[in-house]
């Protein structure tokens, strides 16, 4: 077993280039020669949106319209992914896959080290702790240049997942991320907002009335980090309506807003996502959702993408959406309101 | 003027790709984004189509009205709502105004529908029904076996004869459907919004054309795609040929795809402009736009003006073909009357294509252009082809980005424009049926390789 021998800044550079693994065979590389001897760590990222960090739908769409050499060193992290990047290849595929983890210098990375494991590992009590994934999920504005290489970060955070784990409830749990997002039975699905379970876990929604209007309440009673967090473009829409009067409907936007600097990237302005174990409450009276008695609908729909219903040309190929929650009653029928 | 209708309706087919989960049946209110009908009345009174169109069956305004078109009294004609696609329906309920219902004396002088025949589709179930000749709604209802609904067609079979005027109207039609599909309300409020946007835009076309202001519109009242080209059937779309290029790669991919496939016609604008993108716009000089005209061209029907907006989510168009001049500026369409002026400490152009230019980071967008001249006989120079990026901060959902979008105008021997290009379209220009106007032409969308000729429509005199 061997000391850990590199500091994280050199195992993930954060953005400013691709991920280096040394002098490690390039039979190291791809996620099929771990299949073997790990097969449900395997099959389970093998499903896991880490998997399809390159492939999936959204970022595709966004890539191929701005193919920003920065976005590749996060979504297809290896140096030998990015030189697939011109030509595709199987290995540029697998986006985030083992190696990108595990491996530097022909070395396995990891907390501990199997009694029976043939590998040369390095083993470290932080690894896959928070600071492993803010590597690529904690990061400021960039500023890139006319390639979309990046010239320097801004202060302004982008993404800042693990500084909201860091200040909320669950910040002193031993397993870190991983307490949620790698307790499938393989330790590597890495479920988060594309699946529903976890949604459901994170967000509670409820409705009551009280007099003449409609209360909803949505609140973030299980995640350790703000809802929506990660991507910039995500958001969640609290939705009430009757079927029969559509263009009645009210709808609150839980998310963010963001402004260009003066010397460059951009700042968020406005963040009215859900930090964890907070919640928001919108009043909306019955009267402004047209008044022909039918059925209310209410709905919290958690959106991936700037554009909920993408036009011609824009489909990503995958859901743009998921509801999270959803109901619907008789005005007469909602529990009052405490 | 009597004419079939068909206007494509994208956002359907958007919502046809969207998660569909399983639920209860329930009735919902369904907005269609747009009406076809098998004619509609034109003439001077509607040459912006600000009524008798069958999208104002659906605007909600009992001022407005579908009018039909054909001759006689309107018995046979009929008016098809497409509609987001649901499944499971078990009933649909109308809610008609019959007639024109602007005012009564309106209501009485043209006619009403007697008894119309009301078809599910595309399972074709129908049922005829008996419409009250009374001013107000009146409710229709269709019970179904559990089956998919697409649109809702009302065939005119019987009418209450107008005591003036012989043309059928009817002034509204909202739409129930009962089905299981999941009830997306937001995507209906959107279609209702995209009819509004479109009824506001008829009327502001109406008013720009008012008058003596009208004889100088290089654009006619309404333009009309005809059917697409076939494909060459090689597989090509701007993205993958421009594998981490830029804005005009895309546009010179685009520009030497159009020549590969526009009527020989447009081979020299073409030539002009493949030239151009291939050579970076070397030859291109830094100018200052300073047109005589600054007008606007009104977003007439059928075809629309490039926009900063594009440079978000790609060139889009809800209706009609793609490219008209950058921001509908009425000066880009004749280089005669479109004044330059050399600068001297213009930005470079690609920090002006990167939105790294200091305006681009302004609310109020700004244009900046390159051109290439030539002298003509009397010394002047007369812009040959212009390249035009407006750039500026964008409005996102998630807050103001600062964007451009180019465009290359290429300008035929006559001054008149003969081509626009952005980075995934290419629009061709015909001017030789209509001088001073445009009157057709040709159009590329690069996404999927379409071709699409395109061409001017006139209304007829007033009845």
């Amino acid at each position: 077993m061997l000391a850990l021998l590199i500091g994280l800044a050199q195992m993930f550079p954060g953005g400013r280039g691709p991920v280096g693994v040394g002098d490690t065979p390039a039979a190291m590389l791809s996620a099929a020669a771990c299949a073997d001897c790990h097969p449900d760590e395997h099959r389970e990222w093998a499903g896991s949106r880490h998997a399809q960090a390159w492939t999936n739908g959204i970022f595709q769409r966004e890539y191929r319209q701005k193919p920003g050499a920065w976005c590749v060193h996060c979504h297809a992290p290896l140096e030998a992914q990015h030189a697939q990047v011109g030509t595709g290849g199987p290995l540029l595929a697998e986006g985030v896959n083992c190696a990108t983890c595990h491996v530097r210098d022909g070395r396995i990375h990891a907390r501990t080290q199997r009694p029976d494991s043939p590998h040369e590992t390095v083993t470290d009590d932080a690894f896959g702790g928070p600071d492993w994934c803010g590597g690529c999920h904690e990061f400021t504005f960039p500023v890139l240049d006319g390639r979309g290489e990046l010239v320097r970060y801004t202060p302004h955070p982008m993404q800042a997942t693990v500084a909201q784990f860091r200040a909320g409830p669950h910040a002193r749990d031993p397993e870190g991320c991983r307490g949620c997002h790698a307790a499938s039975p393989g330790q590597h699905a890495y479920p988060g907002a594309h699946d529903p379970r976890m949604l459901l876990r994170a967000l509670a929604f409820d409705v009551c009335r009280a007099g003449d209007d409609v209360v909803m309440t949505v609140a973030n009673v299980g995640a350790g980090h703000d809802v929506p967090t990660g991507d910039v473009h995500r958001h969640l829409l609290a939705r009430a309506w009757r079927p029969t009067a559509p263009e009645a409907m009210f709808e609150a936007f839980l998310g963010r807003r963001y402004a260009p600097q003066a010397d460059g990237g951009k700042r968020t302005i406005w963040d009215s996502g859900l930090p964890p174990g907070t919640r928001r409450t919108y009043r909306v009276p019955l009267a402004q959702l047209g008044d022909d008695g039918g059925p209310l609908s209410f709905e919290l729909r958690y959106v991936y993408t700037g554009d909920e219903f993408p036009r011609a040309g824009r489909d990503p190929g995958e859901p743009t959406w998921r509801v999270v929650h959803e109901q619907r009653s008789a005005a007469a029928d909602l529990p009052p309101c405490d | 003027m009597m004419r079939s209708m068909r206007i494509t309706t994208s956002l359907l087919l958007l919502a046809a790709a969207s998660p569909a989960l399983a639920a209860e049946p329930v009735e919902r209110r369904l907005h269609p984004a747009s009406v076809e009908a098998s004619s509609f009345l034109w003439n001077d009174f509607n040459k912006f189509q600000e009524n008798y169109h069958p999208n104002y069956l659906v605007d909600g305004d009992p001022k407005t009205a579908w009018v039909e078109g054909a001759k006689g009294a309107g018995a046979g004609e009929w008016v098809r709502l497409k509609l987001t696609p649901l499944e499971g329906a078990t009933n649909v309920r109308l809610k008609v105004r019959n007639g024109y219902q602007k005012s009564p004396g309106l209501f009485r002088a043209n006619a009403r529908a007697k008894t119309v025949t009301v078809k599910v589709l595309p399972g074709g179930a129908t049922r005829q029904v008996a419409l009250k000749d009374a001013e107000g709604w009146q409710d229709v209802a269709v019970a179904l076996p559990a089956q998919k609904v697409e649109a809702i067609e009302l065939r005119v079979d019987e009418v209450y004869a107008g005591t003036k005027y012989e043309d059928l109207c009817l002034s509204d039609v909202q739409v129930f459907v009962t089905a299981t599909t999941r009830d997306n309300p937001a995507f209906e409020k959107a279609k209702l919004e995209q009819i509004q946007k479109w009824k506001a835009e008829r009327l502001a076309a109406a008013k720009a054309f008012k008058g003596e202001a009208a004889k100088s519109m290089p654009v006619a009242a309404q333009y009309q795609r005809g059917d697409a080209l076939p494909d060459r059937g090689d597989e090509w779309d701007v993205w993958g040929v421009c594998e981490n290029g830029g804005q005009l790669c895309q546009m010179r991919a685009s520009v030497e795809r159009a020549r590969l496939r526009a009527s020989a016609r447009f081979h020299g604008a073409l030539d002009r402009a493949v030239a151009a993108a291939k050579g970076d716009f070397a030859a291109f000089v830094p100018v200052q736009l300073a047109p005589a005209d600054k007008r606007k061209v009104p977003e007439v029907d059928g075809l629309c003006a490039a926009n900063l907006w594009w440079a978000l989510e790609g060139p889009y168009c809800s209706e009609g073909v793609l490219g008209a001049p950058m921001d509908g500026q009425l000066s880009l369409y004749r280089a005669d009357t479109l004044g330059t002026l050399e600068v001297k400490d213009a930005p470079a152009l690609a920090d002006v294509i990167a939105a790294e230019a200091p305006a681009c980071k302004r609310s109020v967008a700004t244009n900046y252009a390159w051109a290439r001249g030539e002298k003509d006989a009397a010394g002047k120079t007369i812009v040959r082809e212009l390249l035009v990026v407006r750039c500026g901060l964008a409005e996102s959902r998630e807050g103001e980005v600062p964007v451009a979008e180019p465009q290359l105008l290429v300008y035929g021997d006559d001054g008149r424009l003969a081509a626009t290009a952005g980075r995934a379209y290419v629009t061709l220009f015909d001017w030789r049926d209509a001088p001073g106007r445009v009157s057709g032409g040709e159009t590329l969308y690069s996404w999927g390789d379409t071709f699409l000729p395109f061409r001017a429509f006139e209304p007829v005199a007033a009845r």
